[in-house]
């Protein structure tokens, strides 16, 4: 056993600084496009582009403007920006602005007056930004507003034209329009706000934590295929004739291919420390104590435990270079898109819910949540070591099948 | 007839590793499965209504509105305020929304011309995000249909001589007769090829791109294994000139492949475009995802190195194409993997031209690149010999 565990090491020592050089420059590209992302999120920037185009020089289309710029709530979420058309649908194009809204001529004036024109909404289609996910939701939101307004105004109308009132019609809908106009922009105090903070459960940016560090174990396999697959198994053959059993032989290329992981995993965290102190960098806060983190490598080590077991057995099962490849990767996407590596858990339909709870990433990414939330998981660590099991069992089967099948 | 036999030679070989079968079996059924699932309930944010008081008609209303719509927000009910704010903390909902007893009488108040806005509905969240603050719209659009009416009777009550001669039913008939039925927004598309303004469904919008990146990975792994075999010296007979065209056949019958299987499972999930732009995008596709693996094959050289830059290939083509978002700021970046074109030729004609060119770029680099290292290599050899 001893000489079989030797020569797997070899194998595998063999790619390791080139799987490390790689692993290394993945975590720096990464760290540039959360660090990238997290800027992006700042106050100033988390704020989505619409552009106003068409007739914005009015002067109450500018007063409006300017007051949702300074009052309303939206100011936290949206930028407005004035732009003509032509430079409007460029820039939209290029990526700088999300979204076009188009007012017709004298909209404003008319609108006032209770008769509103349909307004042009663009965006890119396709294009998975946040204004194109909700713009359903958005615009239904204006629509609902603007239509609850004309109703009124329309209604004023009605009431004393029809039933020839002494007020006057006109000046009754415009001091209407103007006290709709104020309770918009005071539409926030319709509800009183209480944020509960989290005590329990981890925030968006501890999810995503977790959520990465399972996706790139994940892929980090990849890199093994290369030694791991096998397609001649006539060695296996002979230390089986030999009296060394498929388990064990098993046995060794998974506590290589752990050891290579680890290993992976630890360089990764001491240049990444390493970087982190070098860098002096002070102003970075680190969005989780140190207890946290020692928690955090503390429970990476049974999440590596089942994607070797898990690596091992996909290698077994494919038995060739492409096959490995691409099985390897739509086990990887598909298992961590279902377990809410990509999307938020919560945002899947109920059934893919129900599922990604006993898929192995997502108990793994639960699992790593757990150093967040200060919780033992004995029921996720075991469900860890179970398809340890179950995978080193399936990988077993399938050499023994492949084995048995060449000495016949 | 040499082509054929080739083509049955190279092809033999995939076919003889039940495991490749079996994946091509997959894709199209994983790819069903999930749209299937995607069409059942789901939203981008969770939030659950409560009332204090079940038989109050206006939250009630507003509830039922809010249980029935589809929408990107996914609503559920909660039979009270305390198992409402028990969710938000347990992180099953991101926010709560209760709604107090007596809603009509709470809403004429806050809508009085004179009165203090003393606020209707409770909201109980765990941590403020974008969508968050934009459901919250929704909520206030819902109470602000409520609101205006009872804004136009305190305005008609008191600014309107002569309204003193109906009773609230009568100048409430007024509000609700009118029926405003029309569009507000018309939607249009900034690319050129739209026919409609649907909205893509976020959950299966990034399997093109997914589906793309399979591919393009699909040529990799052929391009390693005819690396692999050309080492073993399965072509020693092909001669050097030829060998250009050979590992191109190679890489294509494995990209062929998944290209088949790959339409299939769009056409069947109703993810494609049309019948004749997909079939000629995803002919080009294959051909620029070829040209790109044997480009990687020429920089990199060694197989190792090949094999060991696949996870970085994979995340930085998921990462920078337009898989799950479109970062147009770093066009440039994504314009250099194949995925991206085949992603926008869904919304972009001229993309159908752009690939033709891509391919001719890589073209010129791989010969440009093999040339130089014939070269290298030549004045190497000359080196040695002296």
């Amino acid at each position: 056993m001893k000489r079989y565990l030797y020569l797997q090491f070899k194998r595998n020592l063999k790619i390791f600084p080139l799987v490390c050089s790689v692993a290394l420059t993945l975590l720096l590209c990464v760290s540039v496009i959360l660090a990238g992302v997290a800027n992006k999120n700042s106050e100033k920037h988390a704020r989505l582009k619409i552009a106003l185009s068409g007739d914005t020089q009015n002067e109450l289309t500018q007063l409006g403007m300017a007051a949702l710029r300074t009052f309303d709530d939206t100011r936290f979420s949206m930028e407005l920006i004035e732009l003509p058309e032509d430079e409007a649908r460029a820039q939209l194009q290029s990526g700088n602005i999300s979204a076009i809204v188009i007012f017709p001529d004298d909209f404003l004036d008319r609108a006032l007056m209770g008769d509103v024109d349909q307004v042009t909404f663009i965006t890119t289609p396709g294009a998975q930004s946040v204004v194109t996910l909700l713009k359903d939701e958005l615009t239904k939101v204006v629509a609902d507003i603007v239509i609850a307004c004309e109703k009124g105004v329309y209604a004023v109308d009605d009431l004393i034209t029809k039933n020839d009132l002494p007020s006057s019609a006109g000046q009754s809908m415009y001091d209407l329009s103007m006290a709709y106009v104020d309770m918009v922009f005071s539409r926030a105090d319709v509800y009183v706000l209480t944020e509960l903070g989290i005590s329990h459960g981890v925030d968006i940016g501890q999810y995503y934590i977790c959520s990465t560090i399972v996706v790139l174990l994940m892929m980090f396999g990849i890199c093994f295929v290369i030694v791991c697959v096998k397609s001649d198994y006539s060695l296996n053959d002979l230390l089986i004739s030999r009296g060394f059993p498929n388990y064990k032989q098993i046995l060794c290329e998974f506590l290589v291919h752990l050891l290579a992981f680890g290993l992976l995993v630890l360089f990764l965290l001491f240049v990444g420390g390493l970087l982190f102190l070098i860098t002096g960098r002070s102003d970075l806060t680190v969005p989780f104590s140190a207890t946290t983190l020692v928690s955090l490598c503390a429970r990476t080590v049974p999440v590596l435990i089942m994607l070797a077991a898990f690596n091992i057995m996909i290698f077994e099962l494919s038995g060739d270079l492409i096959s490995s490849v691409l099985l390897h990767f739509f086990c990887c996407i598909g298992l961590c898109y279902i377990s809410g590596c990509f999307y938020p858990v919560y945002s899947l339909p109920l059934p893919l819910q129900n599922i990604s709870r006993f898929l192995p990433t997502g108990i793994a990414r639960e699992f790593l949540e757990g150093a967040f939330q200060g919780d033992v998981s004995i029921l996720r660590l075991s469900g860890l070591l179970v398809f340890s099991g179950v995978f080193f069992g399936v990988a077993v089967l399938v050499r023994r099948t492949k084995t048995l099948g060449q000495r016949r | 007839m040499k082509i054929l036999k080739w083509f049955l030679m190279l092809s033999k070989r995939l076919y003889k590793k039940s495991t490749f079968v079996a994946l091509l079996a997959l894709i199209p059924l994983g790819v069903l499965i999930l749209t299937f699932a995607a069409n059942r309930e789901s939203g981008f944010v969770k939030v659950v209504l409560a009332q204090q008081d079940c038989n109050d008609p206006v939250s009630s209303a507003i509830v039922e509105n809010f249980l029935q719509e589809k929408s990107l927000i996914l609503f559920t009910q909660a039979d009270s305020r305390e198992n409402a704010i028990a969710a938000v903390k347990e992180g099953q909902a991101d926010a709560a929304w209760i709604f107090p007893a007596n809603m009509q009488e709470t809403i004429r108040d806050y809508s009085g011309e004179n009165s203090v806005r003393e606020p209707i509905v409770s909201v109980v969240e765990r941590e403020q995000t974008v969508f968050t603050r934009l459901s919250r719209e929704k909520l206030t659009a819902a109470l602000f249909r409520h609101c205006a009416g009872a804004r136009y009777l305190s305005f008609s009550r008191e600014n309107v001589s002569g309204s003193e001669a109906f009773s609230d039913d009568n100048l409430m008939e007024y509000f609700n007769g009118i029926a405003i039925n029309r569009d507000l927004f018309a939607f249009d598309n900034a690319d050129e090829d739209s026919n409609t303004a649907e909205q893509a469904n976020y959950l299966t919008a990034p399997v093109r791109g997914l589906l793309a990146v399979l591919i393009c990975l699909g040529g990799v792994a052929a391009t390693l294994l005819y690396m692999q075999d050309d080492k073993k010296g399965v072509f020693a007979l092909v001669k050097e000139t030829q060998r250009p065209i050979v590992s191109f056949a190679c890489v294509m019958i494995a990209l062929l492949n998944l290209a088949v299987v790959v339409l299939v499972a769009l056409f069947a999930t109703d993810l494609a475009g049309g019948v004749g732009r997909e079939l000629l995008g995803m002919a080009l596709y294959c051909i620029c995802c070829a040209l790109f693996c044997l480009l990687l094959k020429e920089l990199l050289a060694s197989i190792r190195l090949y094999s060991v830059m696949l996870p970085l290939l994979v995340i930085a083509m998921c990462a920078v194409c337009p898989v799950f978002f479109d970062f147009k700021k770093i066009g440039f970046a994504a314009h250099i993997f194949p995925p991206t074109y085949y992603i926008y030729l869904l919304h972009d004609s001229r993309y159908l031209l752009y690939m033709p060119m891509y391919a001719a770029g890589l073209t010129a680099l791989l010969l440009l690149i093999r040339t130089l290292s014939n070269i290298l290599q030549h004045s190497a050899n000359a080196n040695r010999y002296r």
